[in-house]
């Protein structure tokens, strides 16, 4: 039982308040691994630890790609720095490469082998990636380690890339479905650690100095809170290598992962954002989701998949309301389920959406309904494991998110045991108190009903499993 | 859906990196092996080989490609049309694109679109649609234990349409819910204006999306012509990706397309007129609600009818500016005057487009264009970039291949785009060809296609910096047109 094993490994470490890495591996297992048959996600993984950071090495016989994620269990809102410093931290590490030469040699380098570095700062954790192809591993590598170790941070490349990232910021809300993305966290994530968001805010990121971005770097780039992910055909003593080189230098501890709570939403709410002229309206609504090891996540998953195909026939398909419309549920310590259209028609598009939530609490759905998502699910499963990039990301995901890689491929089977009556009890318990935004011409839409009760069922069925007060910390 | 991905396609083309030679193998047509002894001293070449992809014809003149991918137990069902805006006319411009909604409601197997959903549910089957300038393509993907009920569904579906009229009326409306969507973006007005003006004679060619009076008037009757002109085998490519053997691909594809009739070449009756060239330089302002400015530049560039060797080196020069270190790059956006640019190119049958494409904070307009003007003179300078840049061009396209081809429907994908904007042996050559490119080819490329030759420029910004700046049509003439001519 490996899998709930690190799952309350996890949590009793947040409980008593002693965050750290040491959860990801488990205490005094130097390698182990993993013997699964079939396809999935841990097929193939290795895990083991160097110098006291966890590796998890999966082997991708017959594949060219090698892919590396250096994972810190930290997010912009675990750093003492304003908001935006860490995401530009890390951008900047990666695109100016580290001190050993000029950035213009950095990539150079890079580009001669077709390779690329990135860096990306989520709600739940950072992360420094690397991909290239088998024969150029070394080269690639050297790269990274160089910029990880002790990077540059040159005055030239901090204005340049801060001066990207503004322009950036001014220009997010330009494009209707992004503005509706953009806003609709903004509304659900008020007062939640998550509203420190990863990108920051313009006054913010306009106001960073390099000093800050030095700050953020060295508290989240830290050896108790890494996590290496490789994917890719690989020998142990070169993952071993670069993990040094790129990590043996660097801080040893860093800030405390902060507990992130669940999301309690407590009653719909709309919010507009005016867009005169708008052809359609732009329609997101988050609503509170069980973390990832709650018995109702699996239930919850497969009961929007189901619910998103109905919303495809029954918007779409029998009613031409809507070329676009879909729910699902995300990935993250804190998760959140959605509902997502555009429509000319808001009410009337909204109504039918509601009225085919209501179809899964009563009539519901059959056995048949949840065989069909099961085997929907594993053909989208299946397509992420064809890339290393995929699958390196899920691996991080899932241990830095669920707390054990192995979760992955063990959430099929929780899906498998999911039942009707289950269904309805987690869409009659979740798929309410909705945050939506409404991104067009909100005139002559009545928004008193859709934030009093057009998705309140009142089936009665259950109420959400107890959700601990923080996710798994690594 | 409407593909509306211009100059990427290369991006995604398939390919597989081997540390060994480079060999094409094509089964089916018999084995033929393509050697290139010359590359054999070069080091660092990224090699490829295509062993895995299997071809045959069937007696109706459908190709059939198999692609070995067999890491998970899934596969890509995918087929292919000729048809798309380069076939059509003003009055049935869009009809492509709903006739590709249409593909997957009723069929003589299947009653209706909920019992459509209902078995693609059953089968545990992911599937889309996209409606590009030349190609419409369909696809399936699901596990391979399912490859025979999932050939058959694609069967009736693209043989046994009803285009029932009541569904006809309702999608006609989902797709100007779609209309909506793109019109609702800013970015799209730009793309829409640039390409109304560089193909002035006839726009409908390019233009996937349509007009919203044709999409909303169609007819039954017109769905079944489009059928019976272009939904024949002779005109489609079906393509098995993933975990398939050739022998087993090819044994269904003839059991079950096999009865699929012939028809006349669509071409003959209905030709596809050619683009006229530019006469002149023109430039067109868009206004909309952004943050951001954006110029875009157009040219005709080569196709693959007349000129394929160009569109090698279009790709490998766009490759090159690309890069971190270009000349192009460091004086253009390392010196912060713009966020970011790309000359990209499009590889077509019909005229590929060449577009040079900068995005600017609102007010450096101006700077940008002047900047970007003397970069263009300089195009064909013999300094203008080294041999290490083309080498290093020819490495990312070849790397972006291999990267491709780890995912079996992006396989699907890449190949269905080359065998419409060009061949399937087009694709099976293409690392070689770009290994092939020279120096005096890329010059070649830009004396005939770009430098000193008629463009088109448009600029997307917000109506409050346009008349902040000054900026309209004129104006925009006056600074990215080439002066004098």
């Amino acid at each position: 039982m490996k899998t709930r094993r690190g799952v309350a490994l996890a949590l009793c470490g947040a409980l008593l308040g002693c965050g750290g890495a040491s959860a990801v591996v488990e205490p005094g297992v130097v390698a182990q691994a993993t013997d699964r048959s079939g396809p999935g996600l841990g097929r193939g993984v290795e895990t083991y630890e160097v110098d006291g950071v966890p590796v998890i090495h999966k082997q991708t016989p017959g594949s060219a790609i090698v892919e590396v994620r250096l994972v810190f269990g930290r997010s912009q809102h675990d750093v003492g720095t304003p908001p935006g410093a860490a995401r530009l931290a890390l951008d900047v590490a990666t695109w100016g490469g580290g001190v050993g030469g000029s950035r213009a040699e950095f990539a150079a380098g890079l580009e001669a082998h077709g390779a690329t570095l990135g860096s990306s700062v989520g709600y739940d954790y950072a992360v420094i990636s690397a991909s290239c192809i088998e024969g150029f591993v070394d080269e690639t590598w050297a790269s990274l380690a160089a910029a990880v170790s002790d990077p540059a941070f040159r005055d030239g490349d901090f204005s340049l890339r801060r001066e990207q990232a503004v322009a950036g910021l001014r220009a997010e809300l330009d494009d209707p479905d992004d503005a509706v993305g953009v806003l609709a966290k903004q509304a659900a994530f008020g007062g939640h650690p998550y509203s420190d968001r990863p990108q920051g805010d313009l006054d913010s990121v306009e106001q960073l100095d390099l000093a800050a971005l030095r700050v953020a770097y060295d508290e989240l780039v830290t050896r108790d809170a890494a996590t290496v992910v490789v994917v890719g055909n690989v020998e142990r003593a070169r993952v071993e290598a670069l993990v040094r080189a790129a990590l043996g230098g660097r801080p040893a501890t860093g800030p405390a992962r902060a507990a992130v709570p669940p999301f309690r939403f407590g009653e719909g709410r709309v919010v507009t954002e005016v867009r005169p002229g708008l052809p359609t309206h732009y329609v997101l609504g988050y609503f509170a989701a069980p973390p990832v090891d709650s018995e109702d996540y699996a239930a919850l998953q497969i009961g929007l998949a189901v619910l998103s195909d109905r919303l495809f026939e029954e918007v779409r398909t029998k009613r031409n309301l809507s070329y676009a419309v879909a729910s699902g549920l995300s990935l993250r310590r804190a998760p959140t389920g959605y509902l997502y259209v555009t429509a000319v028609d808001v009410d009337t598009t909204l109504g039918v959406m509601a009225d085919t939530v209501h179809g899964l609490i009563s009539p519901g759905v059959t056995e048949g309904d949840l065989r069909d998502q099961i085997e929907g699910y594993l053909t989208g499963f299946y397509q992420g494991l064809e890339t290393a990039g995929a699958q390196a990301t899920m691996l991080a995901d899932w241990q830095l998110i669920g707390g054990d890689y192995a979760d992955a491929d063990a959430l099929v089977e929780r899906m498998r045991a999911v039942t009707p009556d289950d269904v309805a009890r987690v869409i009659d318990a979740y798929v309410r108190d909705i945050q939506f935004v409404i991104v067009g011409d909100p005139d002559g839409i009545d928004l008193e009903r859709i934030e009093g009760g057009l998705f309140e069922f009142d089936g009665g069925l259950g109420t959400p499993a107890p959700a601990a007060a923080a996710g798994p910390t690594p | 859906m409407v593909d509306r991905q211009r100059g990427h396609g290369k991006r995604g083309r398939a390919a597989r990196w081997l540390a060994a030679t480079f060999v094409a193998t094509l089964v089916g047509l018999g084995a033929e092996t393509v050697s290139s002894a010359a590359w054999a001293d070069e080091p660092d070449r990224v090699e490829v080989a295509y062993d895995f992809v299997h071809r045959t014809t069937l007696p109706n003149g459908l190709e059939v490609v198999v692609i070995e991918a067999p890491s998970v137990p899934i596969v890509t069902i995918e087929i292919a049309v000729h048809n798309g805006a380069f076939t059509e006319p003003p009055e049935l411009n869009g009809l492509s694109h709903l006739y590709e909604h249409m593909f997957f409601k009723a069929n003589a197997e299947i009653p209706s679109q909920e019992a459509y959903l209902a078995r693609q549910r059953e089968l545990g089957m992911s599937f889309n649609g996209t409606t590009g300038d030349e190609r419409v393509n369909y696809f399936f993907t699901l596990q391979s234990s399912q490859l025979r009920a999932g050939m058959e569904f694609m069967a009736a579906a693209i043989q046994t349409p009803l285009f029932d009229p009541d569904e006809l009326v309702r999608e006609r409306e989902v797709v100007l819910g779609e209309y909506d969507r793109n019109e609702a973006t800013p970015t799209y007005h730009l793309f829409d204006r640039m390409a109304d003006l560089l193909w002035y004679a006839y726009p409908s060619r390019k233009d996937s999306l349509g007009e919203r009076d044709v999409i909303s008037t169609a007819t039954p009757e017109q769905m079944h012509a489009m059928q019976a002109r272009y939904y024949i085998p002779n005109n489609s490519v079906l393509v098995l990706s993933g975990d398939v053997t050739d022998e087993e691909g090819f044994a269904l594809a003839a059991s079950i397309f096999g009865g699929w009739e012939r028809g006349a070449d669509p071409f003959v009756d209905a030709p596809i007129p050619e683009h006229p060239p530019l006469t002149g330089d023109v430039a067109s302002v868009v206004t909309q609600p952004l943050n951001m400015s954006v110029l875009q530049l157009g040219w005709h560039g080569p196709d693959t009818r007349n000129d394929v060797s160009a569109t090698y080196a279009a790709d490998v020069f766009s490759f090159v500016l690309a890069q971190e270190g270009s000349g192009f790059r460091q004086r253009l956006v390392e010196t912060g005057l713009l966020l970011d640019v790309d000359l990209s190119y499009s590889t077509q049958r019909y005229v590929g487009p060449i577009t040079l494409t900068a995005v600017m904070v609102p007010g450096r307009e101006e700077a940008a264009i002047a900047a970007i003007e003397e970069e263009l003179a300089r195009f064909g300078d013999p300094d203008y970039f080294t041999d290490e840049q083309v080498r290093t061009a020819q490495t990312l396209l070849a790397v972006s291949d291999v990267y491709g081809q780890q995912s079996a429907e992006s396989l699907a994908h890449t190949l269905t785009y080359w065998w419409a904007s060009a061949s399937i042996d087009y694709y099976l050559g293409y690392i070689e060809s770009l290994y092939a490119v020279r120096r005096e080819d890329i010059s070649r490329y830009v004396s005939t296609y770009i430098a000193g030759r008629p463009r088109v420029a448009v600029l997307l910004t917000s109506p409050e910096n346009a008349q902040e700046q000054g900026i309209d049509d004129a104006w925009l003439l006056a600074r990215a047109g080439r002066g004098e001519q």
